[in-house]
């Protein structure tokens, strides 16, 4: 299951990049204390309200991806995986958050999205796309 | 700790993505408590095939049954979808928050 996350950040792709990448940068929006080696088999730590997430990098592809798999201290079945993709615009550039959680029920099924719209009927709730440039909530199957 | 909510929607969210399964709760939802008799009556689908739809629903947590008479009856009990619905809202919502502040960042580094 999937949940993504789409924004558009006034700031050239190399300085959105640094953001996703230092440590100072990622404390700065990410958590509220966060060591990042940008590399894949990197370790991260994130604290964030309180809670410690460890991560390991698996994907580097500067300017471009950074993905990593991470976990609640404690509790790695918890665990995640985050993925960023970058796209120059034209007014500066699109990053899309992936964060795919591989609950073994999720990875083998394709039809989430369907399952998820149809509860959401059922309870009488709607999930609202909301305008750019704030991020919408989208949820997806696994491709 | 409780077991993990993502492991719990997922089981939910699996449940639901059979399209069958998908009309045999609506059907619960909207009909229950029913029997498979009564729903198999219903949907184009055999008694059989309904039992086995319950089944798996009721393994979700997503209806539940109780004997009255020869048979089992069957009715929704909505609170795993509230569940699964609020553990995705608190993810996405988590994004947010962490976008919100990386979308300044990105603003001050300009205009600075």
């Amino acid at each position: 299951m999937d949940v993504i996350r789409e924004v558009e950040l006034e700031a050239p792709l190399a300085d959105v990049w640094e953001l996703l990448t230092d440590d100072d940068e990622l404390s700065a929006w990410l958590g509220d204390a966060v060591t990042f080696d940008p590399q894949p088999g990197g370790a991260g730590t994130f604290e964030e309200d309180g809670r410690l997430r460890r991560a390991v990098v698996e994907e580097v592809d500067t300017g471009r991806r950074l993905a990593f798999r991470w976990w609640l201290d404690g509790d790695e079945e918890s665990a995640s995986r985050v993925a960023f993709t970058l796209t120059e615009t034209d007014d500066g550039t699109r990053l899309t958050v992936t964060e795919t959680f591989e609950a073994e029920a999720s990875a083998r099924d394709r039809s989430n999205a369907a399952a998820v719209a149809w509860a959401s009927r059922l309870l009488g709730l709607e999930w609202r796309c909301i305008d750019a440039p704030a991020p919408a909530l989208v949820v997806v199957a696994r491709g | 700790m409780t077991p993990p909510k993502a492991d719990r929607a997922g089981a939910v969210f699996e449940a639901l993505s059979d399209p069958t399964r998908r009309t045999v709760m609506r059907s619960v939802a909207e009909d229950g408590p029913v029997t498979a008799t009564q729903l198999a009556a219903r949907l184009p689908v055999t008694r059989q095939a309904v039992a086995k739809h319950l089944d798996a629903l009721a393994a979700a947590g997503l209806v539940m049954s109780h004997r009255a008479g020869r048979e089992m009856r069957y009715e929704l009990t909505p609170e795993p979808l509230s569940d699964a619905m609020a553990w995705m809202a608190e993810v996405g919502g988590a994004w947010d928050r962490r976008l919100d502040r990386l979308a300044l960042r990105a603003r001050s580094r300009r205009d600075t």
